[in-house]
């Protein structure tokens, strides 16, 4: 026998054998296990949640009396901006990132992400961002304080933070791209013999969908932030009419980014309901691929009706038009989605446990805020909505009972399978319905107060609109203080408990491949693919 | 993914195992396709409006998805090979040629099952010749590895008895 180059024998094969995770701090800054990657995304996250959620108390508190009281105008206006650029891009897209690396390889049978290098530093990005933000809170002039829209002029007068503030959508922003392309590439290469896409879990197919549109809009925002910095320290006049530019270009850019955005934060939402609702209702997901063909639908018109956000500013009678009817047309792959939820549930064998409520909560109360949605399209009426509380109202239906109710509900439909523990049911149950009484009780009045006139963003208002304002700060009071409940029950499901099983919950392995795995799953999961029938 | 070849019926014989990888060379560029026609499209409609720093970065995402999907085809060409000639069986390991190599007399070649790395994971498959073994189509699934170790012992066996 010759051999050539290195080769095994009985002493050397078993060598480098299911090792698990390196010891020590540094663990976690090497790391490129999609696990790991997951958590630090996960945990990430949620002290984003925390600290945006603290921001909003903030501005609930200055709010439920009329009257100056607790903070200035300009730090009011700082909290509302800081609030929304944490949650979009601290809270939210990082959750469902964490949430993509811990399961998309696990649920297609690959064994980690496509590119795990890339994907220590898509994560290891974002927290100097997230410390740069926040930094601008100390430097002179304050944070930034135009809203999250960054609008121009008015973003041009912020202080010495505000090249803190593009460095920091730009780190951001190519964290996310990174994420997205690593998604993508992991879908497309790595899925188990078998696993055609037309067979991907929900979860998966609109992951794949959000990063296509990440993808997609993050060069336009990085372009127009990037204009917003040399217009102010450059000389450039992009975006002022003086110099022959136009503020409206501004717009008309973060709009086809923004717009996107929001199906960005919402999509992966679907994915999750889509797995949860067939697992408690003990029935296969009702209409499959029109599940498939809605969410592709919803992301390809998202690009085309960024302008409903602008019909303020003066378009033509034909314009106005178009964005009603393309916005309008929207509903209808968003009514096959709430359609083929509700024909799952429909004579299913349910049970409601805590991430099948949440589940069955969002699409009641997404469905809310779609509908709100629907009236603003009509351009006519938006003229009233505009930059009042009722659109404050609906995107907060969206994105709280949307995106973050369908966050809690992965989490505790993944916990058992993440911790090898089952989290507290009682205590699960017991969040559920303080977030769900608490955030309607924040949200519902708020449309009252938008349609009687009450604008956005002020830190004062008239004393007809003290009643519900004082109920709106009473529920985010609770909503906030309910979520230190759900800290203590993922902290809980950590440190130990009932033991759960592989399957976790009854009949899941049908529904997935992750629930054939042992719960935790092995540091490294489907070395060998499985075969998918 | 397993492919056999018969050179001279009985004597020489090539199996080729290839990694699992779902998307193609065609499939990337496909989708490249669409995404430079997208991003193209975005960028060069602002371009006209005026907004020309969206191309570059337009331009530069595109590389680098670019090159992400390019590296992980790239890794896709992982294979081994078989031959088995006459009195000979040569595994080969590599990419774009051989990395590692092995050349057995198969008259002495066995082939052994071993434990998976852990519960849940294949059972290993060995070339085991002269109290040495090595692992072989590591990549494979588990009913890939049992058509491997059935194709391959019916080849020895064959060729076995041709030799004879």
């Amino acid at each position: 026998m010759s051999a050539s180059a290195a080769t095994h024998d009985d002493h050397h094969d078993d060598h480098h054998d299911d090792h698990g995770p390196a010891k020590g701090f540094m663990r976690w800054v090497y790391t490129t296990n999609h696990k790991d990657i997951g958590t630090l995304y996960m945990i990430t996250s949620l002290i984003m949640f925390m600290i945006g959620g603290a921001m909003a108390l903030v501005i609930r508190l200055e709010l439920f009396e009329p009257g100056m009281q607790y903070v200035d105008p300009g730090f009011f206006n700082q909290m509302t901006t800081l609030h929304a650029l944490i949650m979009v891009f601290g809270a939210v897209m990082p959750a469902f990132a964490g949430m993509a690396n811990w399961m998309i390889p696990i649920m297609i049978g690959a064994p980690d992400m496509a590119l795990p290098r890339l994907n220590n530093w898509s994560f290891w990005l974002l927290p100097f961002g997230f410390v740069m933000l926040a930094s601008t809170l100390f430097m002179e002039g304050g944070a930034p304080a135009a809203g999250w829209t960054l609008y121009p002029p008015l973003v041009l007068q912020t202080g010495d933070s505000f090249p803190f503030t593009i460095f920091t959508i730009h780190i951001l922003g190519i964290s996310s791209i990174m994420a997205a392309i690593n998604i993508i590439t992991t879908v497309l290469n790595m899925r188990a013999p078998g696993m055609t896409m037309m067979k991907l879990p929900l979860f998966v197919w609109t992951w794949v969908i959000t990063a296509f549109l990440l993808i997609a809009v993050m060069p336009v925002f990085a372009g127009a932030v990037t204009m917003l910095l040399t217009d102010k320290y450059f000389g450039t006049s992009f975006f002022n009419a003086a110099g022959g530019g136009d503020p409206v270009l501004y717009q008309h850019l973060f709009w086809f980014f923004g717009h996107p955005e929001v199906y960005i934060l919402i999509l992966p939402s679907f994915g999750i309901i889509s797995q949860i609702i067939p697992t408690f209702a003990r029935k296969p997901l009702f209409g499959y691929s029109s599940m498939v063909y809605a969410t592709a639908s919803i992301g390809l018109l998202s690009f085309v009706v960024w302008a409903h956000h602008q019909y303020t500013v003066g378009m033509p009678i034909a314009g106005e038009l178009y964005f009603t009817y393309a916005t309008m047309l929207i509903a209808v792959p968003t009514g096959v989605k709430v359609f083929n939820w509700i024909s799952t549930m429909w004579r299913g064998s349910m049970t409601f446990e805590t991430p099948m409520l949440f589940a069955i909560a969002f699409v009641m109360l997404f469905t809310m805020g779609g509908f709100t949605g629907l009236m603003m399209s009509i351009s006519p009426a938006d003229l009233q909505y505009h930059d009042t509380y009722f659109i404050v109202a609906h995107f907060h239906y969206v994105l709280v009972p949307g995106s973050v109710f369908a966050l809690m509900a992965g989490t505790y439909y993944w916990l058992p399978k993440w911790t090898g523990y089952m989290y507290d049911e009682r205590l699960g149950k017991l969040h559920f319905w303080l977030t769900t009484i608490s955030v309607n009780v924040t949200f519902f009045p708020q449309h009252f107060l938008g349609l009687a006139g009450m604008p956005r963003r002020i830190p004062d208002y008239a004393v007809q609109f003290a009643e519900f304002n004082a109920w709106s700060s009473v529920g985010a009071f609770v909503f906030g203080f309910s979520q230190l409940l759900f800290i203590y029950i993922i902290i809980k499901a950590v440190r130990g408990g009932q033991k759960a099983t592989d399957e976790v919950w009854e009949g899941a392995s049908e529904h997935g491949l992750e629930w054939q795995l042992p719960s935790p799953p092995p540091y490294h999961s489907w070395i060998t693919a499985p075969f998918v029938k | 993914m397993i492919k056999t070849e018969q050179g001279v019926p009985g004597r020489q014989h090539r199996i080729i195992l290839t990694a699992n990888a779902s998307m193609t060379a065609r499939q990337m560029h496909f989708f490249l396709a669409i995404a430079l026609l997208f991003l193209g499209m975005t960028a060069t409609g602002f371009v006209m409006l005026g907004a020309w720093p969206v191309l570059p970065f337009a331009g530069l995402e595109w590389l680098l998805l670019a090159y992400c999907m390019r590296k992980t085809l790239d890794r896709n060409a992982l294979r081994e090979v078989i031959t088995l000639a006459d009195d000979v069986l040569i595994w080969e390991q590599g990419r774009l040629e051989p990395e590692r190599s092995l050349r057995l007399q198969s008259a002495w070649v066995a082939l052994e099952w071993g434990e998976s790395r852990n519960r849940n994971h294949a059972r290993r498959l060995f070339l085991r010749s002269h109290g040495r073994r090595t692992e072989i189509g590591a990549f494979l699934t588990e009913d890939e590895r049992a058509t491997l170790a059935a194709t391959l012992t019916r080849l020895l066996s064959d060729n076995q008895k041709y030799m004879r």
